[in-house]
């Protein structure tokens, strides 16, 4: 299961940022990619939500520090689904 | 009490003896009754309201971590920011919207209102209603736990060297620090003096300087003609600049000097490349407050509109960084353009990036820089103008290009004192984040700093303007 999501995942970055060889792991931060910004980041979640068809709030963003805890997110509503 | 005063400089020496004399995990007290007394210096009506905003948003803090269910935590949060804005407006802005109001009953031909009573405006209260609002926001969202330590907290919310203009502090970054507060190194006492007379420098040979050039043209503004308000305007960036980056840069090293460690404020902001990079290098405690507590909720609250999701979270953000440096219309106006530079910026990121990949790197970058300079200069009009009609008036300086009002302003200065100006913003623009990285660095060696402080108080002792009790960022 983890690592689908984790493929997922960086399938998602790779589309919002027009980039194939980009590749996140769980202590990936927006430090860590060039361009990574607000809007950016608005687009990885909204993304995610397409490809997992799935609902991310505001507050559940706003706790996010790393890819790690995205990830994490993912998987909780995965298996509540 | 002002930094750069006498008085100021005998009570932090009492503090740091005091401090010194006492245990670790009781420094917390000395330091939390130093910002009572220094802060209880502008009266009892603003300390109430200092403890009334301290009680209250530590309550608050504690009802969130207790409370499970959300809705309840949502309507909690509201409430507490309700409360907060309310007593920020009444004692801020009350003023504005009596004046808004004013001008509606005008416009429609209605009597006047009998005029409202006027409180004044307590020292820093923007910035630690901010800065408290910040610790209710990330228990909220659970990004720190409520805290137990009344005193740690109150002390938070009013610490000395940054109560009258921040920077704006981080509960999680700042509350830590409070249980154990070490002694200093020698190394880090050295990097804090020399960072305190550097922060001085900046202010009395730059800054204040500066504004004895600005000031007088501002208080005359027609007539001036495009030339003399071009000078100025570059005048007053670096003024503003230089004011607020030494005021920040002293409140570090008297935060240091007590052993706790608060945010850097600027990351050399006219080194930016357009504005949306300048925001992120200008007034870092407060962008990063707005970005993290009003632009990312509201972009992600309304993230199914997409588009407008952005263009709604810009603008509300920046109507609100601008209403927050004071109750003019001046204010909004900026926020508002910035908001407008930024959607602009948005929406042409790809068209810029095609221009840059066809034009010299070195080339872009430097039409960039100067480009977003002088947008900034022109939008820090707004920033200094009293009021719009101030605004238009110096703006429309900008359809008279003769060199005469230039060459009179000229006659009338000391030109070695302009080419001693125009080296001074020179050498702040080349050496700045060389000597800061410098100062930064852990193998300077102590000869080093000895003759860079000498220097720097020789610069203050021959060129420092004395007599100035004020930073410009006080007024917000």
């Amino acid at each position: 299961m983890s690592h689908n999501v984790s493929e997922r995942v960086n399938g998602v970055f790779r589309k919002v940022f027009k980039n194939e060889s980009i590749t996140v792991n769980r202590d990936t931060t927006a430090k860590d990619i060039t361009g990574w910004d607000s809007i950016t980041h608005l687009h990885i979640i909204s993304g995610m939500e397409e490809e997992f068809q799935i609902e991310i709030t505001g507050f559940e963003v706003m706790n996010m520090e790393n890819v790690g805890d995205l990830m994490d997110l993912l998987e909780e509503k995965l298996s509540d689904q | 009490m002002v930094f750069q005063s006498w008085n100021f400089i005998v009570f932090l020496f009492v503090v740091i003896g005091v401090h010194r004399l006492t245990r670790s995990d009781w420094r917390w007290l000395i330091l939390l009754l130093a910002s009572y007394f220094f802060y209880g210096l502008t009266g009892w009506a603003p300390l109430l309201l200092l403890l009334i905003t301290t009680v209250w948003t530590f309550q608050v803090g504690s009802i969130l971590g207790s409370v499970k269910d959300q809705a309840k935590r949502y309507r909690i949060l509201v409430l507490s920011v309700a409360f907060q804005v309310g007593l920020l407006g009444i004692f801020k802005y009350l003023g504005f919207f009596e004046s808004l109001i004013q001008q509606f009953l005008q416009l429609f031909q209605q009597p006047a209102m009998s005029n409202w009573h006027r409180f004044i405006l307590p020292l820093g209260i923007s910035f630690y209603t901010f800065q408290s609002m910040g610790y209710v926001f990330d228990v909220y969202y659970k990004i720190r736990k409520p805290i137990e330590h009344l005193g740690h907290y109150a002390l938070f919310v009013c610490f000395f060297p940054q109560i009258q203009s921040g920077p704006i502090g981080r509960s999680k970054k700042m509350l830590p620090q409070f249980g154990n507060i070490p002694n200093l190194t020698a190394d880090q006492f050295r990097f804090y003096c020399t960072l305190f007379i550097w922060g001085l420098m900046k202010k009395l040979v730059i800054a204040d300087r500066l504004g004895n050039y600005v000031d007088p043209i501002y208080q005359q503004p027609i007539g001036q003609g495009a030339w003399v308000w071009s000078w100025t305007l570059l005048l007053y960036t670096f003024q503003l600049y230089a004011d607020f980056s030494a005021y920040s840069d002293m409140a570090r090293a008297i935060a240091g000097f007590v052993g706790i460690e608060i945010p850097e404020n600027f990351m050399y902001p006219y080194k930016a490349n357009n504005i949306t990079d300048f925001w992120r290098r200008w007034h870092l405690s407060l962008s990063g407050w707005l970005r993290d507590y009003i632009y990312t909720p509201v972009l992600f609250a309304f993230k199914k509109y997409k588009e407008g999701a952005i263009v709604l979270a810009i603008i509300i953000t920046f109507v609100i960084c601008g209403i927050w440096h004071g109750p003019k219309m001046t204010f909004v106006i900026f926020g508002f353009t910035q908001a407008m530079l930024l959607l602009f910026e948005y929406w042409t990121k790809e068209k810029r990036a095609a221009v840059q990949a066809k034009l010299p790197a070195t080339l872009y970058q430097s039409v960039s820089v100067i480009l977003s300079f002088v947008t900034i200069s022109i939008c820090f009009v707004l920033f200094r103008a009293d009021n719009m009609n101030e605004t238009f008036s110096v703006l429309s300086e900008f359809s008279n290009w003769s060199l005469v009002p230039f060459k009179s302003y000229l006659a009338e200065k000391n030109v070695s004192r302009l080419m001693g100006i125009i080296a001074l913003i020179a050498a702040l623009v080349i050496f700045e984040e060389r000597i800061e990285n410098k100062m930064r660095s852990a193998s300077l060696s102590t000869n080093w700093q000895r003759l860079f402080v000498m220097v720097l108080l020789v610069l203050i002792g021959v060129a420092g303007v004395l007599g100035k009790d004020e930073f410009i960022y006080f007024q917000f």
